[in-house]
């Protein structure tokens, strides 16, 4: 019996360490025969679910392809006793793995799985298309809004308690950023320290309104190192800071 | 200028491209982007493409993969009569395009500034002194020439003359016009033409689909920003913080207007809000995302 705790569940992923799981419209659909919406957890209820997430969670991909191996498309075979066999995909660039397709099992027999995912393959609809995408920044970009701001106060809070002394914490779930309060006399200044890898503009935004409500965006100052380390340009990191009275 | 009318028929087109503000180490959203603007299609009259890249900051491998093939198919007649400019004030890009069109042989012209006129460009690639030489009497003859018009010019023999400006048309720097042996073949710097037909500048120059969104770094930044960094005799640090600036005064307005809004929405506490505001670029970016794994 398998005693690990769920992972949790927003939406339509399931939060891994690293990635992301999630299942294509299609296969959600057409061969699980949910309803396009059906959030993650919901879907558990399907023993093949329950096996990608419990053999995908911690390994991203699987021992044997479904296909010939494609390099960074290679798609893997998902297995559940003799009778569930799914594809997945790792897609390292989103930091998602996906199942792709999902079919009952008789080896050699007509309902073999693999024709079908040979056949998905060939007709180039086995892999997330732009709809996936579309529905995983949604869910992110909300995974991330939900929680952002108390993550950014709890965060300030911490290094107002502990001035000179960088903090970091996760923000909105997927942005680790360093903050450190340096108080002068009356003054406060924030360096708040952040990785601008795979980020665009609208996250800068919310995350420095997030630290400060009051404070423009203009009132932030790029600079080019925190008080208490230099910045790790090779991963990509910013930082700004405000000083307030 | 040869008297009376431009030998061409038609007025040379003018198109003008500039890729959104970002940072570009990825050969394949290069590629993208110059299959979109400039698709290997000919036409029956001389073109001029102009690629502003000022605002981006390119690897070396997405500067080729965005240049090299325009440039070959250019010299090879795949556009039909067409020529490239490209603007950049970065010294270390113009160093590496200078040399990729050396290496490479590509008649491309590089501009210092979106505001030069067009005649200003610089021809670069494979040219001898004496080609340079010649370039230089057709513009200051007004961008359209005949062989014994550059024999009296350059002091030279007709032949000569005829060779060099040969040269200079094989090679993709010059178009040439074929008339009669009275008349003399004319030969016409596209540049010229250009400005002188649609009284063209390479100002005004917008990016293709710009917005405060599409500053994305995507992941494989270090290496990209490494490698750009050393093309440009720069340390990386600087050049991802130059990037950054760069967009930041770009569109500092915007972002002020952004940045009021999503923290009224925070004080609200106003979820569908801010998810809208954060997912407002979504379907664009899962366009991108779908196009990478398209087999």
């Amino acid at each position: 019996m398998n005693s690990r705790l769920p992972h949790r569940c927003h939406r339509g992923s399931c939060i891994c360490g690293k990635y992301d799981l999630r299942i294509t419209r299609r296969c959600l659909v057409s061969d699980l025969g949910f309803e396009a919406s059906a959030p993650f957890d919901q879907c558990r209820s399907h023993p093949i679910v329950r096996a990608f997430e419990n053999q995908r969670a911690d390994e991203p991909i699987g021992t044997r392809t479904v296909g010939p191996a494609a390099g960074e498309l290679t798609a893997y075979r998902l297995g559940h006793g003799h009778d569930h066999r799914g594809a997945t995909w790792h897609d390292q660039t989103e930091r998602v793995v996906w199942l792709c397709a999902y079919e009952l099992h008789r080896s050699g027999e007509d309902d073999d799985a693999f024709p079908y995912f040979h056949e998905l393959i060939g007709t180039g609809s086995l892999l997330p298309t732009e709809d996936d995408y579309t529905a995983l920044f949604d869910d992110r970009g909300r995974r991330f809004t939900e929680t952002l701001y108390e993550d950014a106060q709890q965060l300030l809070a911490r290094a107002r308690a502990t001035p000179g002394v960088e903090q970091s914490g996760l923000l909105g779930g997927e942005e680790t950023a360093a903050i450190v309060v340096e108080v002068v006399d009356t003054l406060q200044e924030t360096y708040v320290a952040f990785s601008v890898l795979g980020m665009n503009a609208t996250r800068v935004v919310m995350i420095l309104g997030a630290f400060d409500v009051e404070a423009a965006f203009s009132h932030w100052e790029l600079v080019t190192t925190l008080p208490t380390r230099p910045l790790r340009v090779d991963r990509g990191e910013i930082c700004y800071r405000i000083l307030r009275g | 200028m040869l008297p009376g009318m431009s030998v061409l028929e038609k007025p040379v087109e003018y198109r003008k491209s500039r890729p959104p503000t970002a940072v570009y180490p990825d050969r394949h959203q290069m590629a993208q982007y110059r299959e979109r603007e400039f698709p290997p299609t000919a036409t029956d009259w001389e073109r001029v493409f102009c690629i502003n890249l000022e605002g981006g900051f390119f690897s070396p491998g997405a500067l080729m993969e965005m240049i090299v093939p325009i440039g070959q198919a250019i010299r090879g007649g795949v556009y039909g009569s067409a020529a490239l400019v490209v603007v950049s004030s970065d010294d270390g890009t113009v160093a590496f395009l200078e040399a990729l069109a050396q290496k490479h042989e590509l008649p491309i012209f590089l501009s210092r500034s979106a505001d030069s006129p067009l005649s200003d460009a610089r021809p670069v690639g494979a040219l001898t002194t004496a080609e340079m030489e010649t370039y230089g009497l057709i513009r200051s003859a007004g961008g359209e020439v005949t062989s014994s018009g550059v024999a009296d010019l350059a002091g030279i023999e007709v032949n000569a003359a005829v060779n060099r400006l040969s040269a200079l048309a094989r090679k993709g720097y010059v178009h040439r016009v074929a008339r009669s042996r009275r008349e003399g073949d004319a030969y016409v710097d596209l540049l010229s033409a250009a400005e002188q037909s649609v009284a063209a500048s390479i100002t005004d120059t917008q990016p293709v689909s710009t917005s405060t969104e599409e500053f994305t770094i995507p992941q494989d930044i270090r290496e990209a920003i490494r490698t750009v960094a050393t093309v440009q005799g720069s340390n990386p640090g600087e050049v991802l913080l130059r990037a950054w600036q760069e967009f930041l005064d770009r569109h500092r307005d915007v972002l002020d207007v952004d940045s009021k809004e999503v923290r009224r929405m925070l004080k609200e506490n106003d979820q569908e809000g801010l998810a809208a505001y954060a997912n407002r670029h979504n379907r664009e970016r899962a366009k991108q995302a779908a196009s990478r794994i398209k087999r």
